[in-house]
This record gives C-alpha cells, structure tokens and sequence, in this order.
C-alpha cells in the first residue's frame, strides 16, 4: 500500500545531507509527461535571498522522506536542471509546464475544473517509485460540486501535457474530497478501466 | 519643501522597493508541478 500525500505538502520542505549540511529546499516537482512518475525535485537555495538552484534531485538519490526533511546521502548525488528536463521543452527553470491552474477535461470534452494540487502515492517499499496518482481540483461550476477542492483519480497509465489534461470520462465518478479514503477510489476507478496493477 | 517631507518619501520609495523584492522573491522561490518529456527513474 502506498503513503498519499499532496505535493503541496512536499514544496518548501528542507533537503538535509546524512552531514546534517542543510543543502536546500524543495520548489518544483518534475513528473513525467508518459507513466506520471516522479522524476525529480528542482531546489531553492536556503534563505531570504537565495533563488532557485541549477541543480536537482533525482527522486533516485532520495534516502528517505520524512515529515519534516527529505534526506540525501550527500551534495554529490544533485544533477544539473537540464538533465531533469528534455531538452525540447524549454522549461528549465522557467515555470513552463507548471500544471498547477490547468484545466482538467474528460474525454468526453467535459470540464471537471482546474488542478489546485496533485496526489502522489508513494511506495512503501524503501526506495520504492512514486507516482501521481490524482488531481486536487477546483470543481468547474457545470458540475455542480460546489467549490470545496475534489479529488479525481488518475489512470495507471497517465499521460499528460499542454494546458489541458486529459482523463477518461469514468474518472467523474469517482470524485471525492477526502484523502483517507482515495486509495480506495483510485484502485476502484482502476478497476473498472481494467488496468489493475 | 520641508526636510521631514523627503524623509517620509525616501522611507515610502524603501518600503516600495522592500515590498517588491520580497514579493519576487516569493515568486521565484514558489513551488510547482512540472510535466517533463524525459522519463527519469535511475540515478546515472
């Protein structure tokens, strides 16, 4: 069973070497476009002043992940940006390919809303993958969910890009607003889809 | 004009340009979810 977490929760988050060096803080989380996993963290540098760093962390590299630091066996283990990112996509470091605002459409062309956060599961096993497996969105009024943010499962075979993404139609069923209890909605929804891991 | 009139100027223009620099650097330092191309699982 994996640990559900928002990414929200992992932004700003302090990357500490076994050193005890504090090296950084977590900015952007890179996923990929085919299969949602997690790829790598762009970094921040610590401080009122610093910006963002030219290196990443590989969620290779990551040691451990805990509630208040994530954990690296040393500085050596950070790559530059560019290798985190294609180099056709022009994103480093630029924002681009944020999907945090995009708007979320069925297959169907229904607008279910825009993504306000993203749900990453996260394997139990130590160093184990992690993958996003949902949307937090912001409900579009046609469908009549009021505006408390929801949670739309993902398929296992996720693939997204460009400002809007796409999910199949069944996903509308499944919308909850509880994190407890979307692991169950994400393994029903798979279900149904037929693509049970 | 008064001496104390360019003083409170100079502290306004200070707290203008305070205010701005932090506010970009909030805006440089914010987090996001970024969609890459490149699939990346195994360190080199």
């Amino acid at each position: 069973m994996s640990t559900l977490l928002r990414a929200s929760e992992l932004a700003h988050r302090v990357v500490v070497t076994f050193a005890g060096e504090d090296v950084a803080q977590i900015k952007d989380i890179v996923y990929a476009a085919n299969g949602g996993q997690i790829g790598a963290f762009t970094l921040a540098g610590r401080g009122l002043f610093a910006g963002p760093l030219k290196v990443a962390l590989p969620w290779a590299a990551v040691a451990a992940l805990g509630p208040d630091a994530v954990v690296i066996e040393s500085e050596d283990v950070l790559v530059p940006l560019a290798e985190v990112f294609a180099e056709s996509d022009g994103s480093v470091g630029s924002g681009k390919g944020d999907i945090l605002k995009s708007e979320v459409l069925t297959d169907a062309g229904t607008s279910l809303g825009r993504v306000s956060d993203v749900i990453i599961g996260i394997g139990s096993a130590q160093g184990g993958q992690a993958d996003v497996v949902g949307y937090q969105i912001d409900p579009a009024e046609g469908l009549g969910r009021g505006k408390q943010p929801l949670l739309i499962p993902l398929p296992d075979t996720l693939s997204a890009s460009g400002k809007h993404l796409m999910v199949p139609a069944a996903a509308a069923n499944y919308l909850t607003d509880d994190l407890a209890g979307f692991s169950s909605a994400i393994e029903a929804f798979r279900s149904q889809l037929g693509g049970v891991s | 004009m008064q001496w104390w009139v360019w003083l409170i100027i100079v502290i306004v223009v200070l707290v203008v340009l305070l205010g701005s620099f932090l506010a970009i650097q909030a805006r440089r330092r914010s987090g996001g979810v970024i969609i890459s191309d490149r699939k990346r699982g195994q360190r080199k």
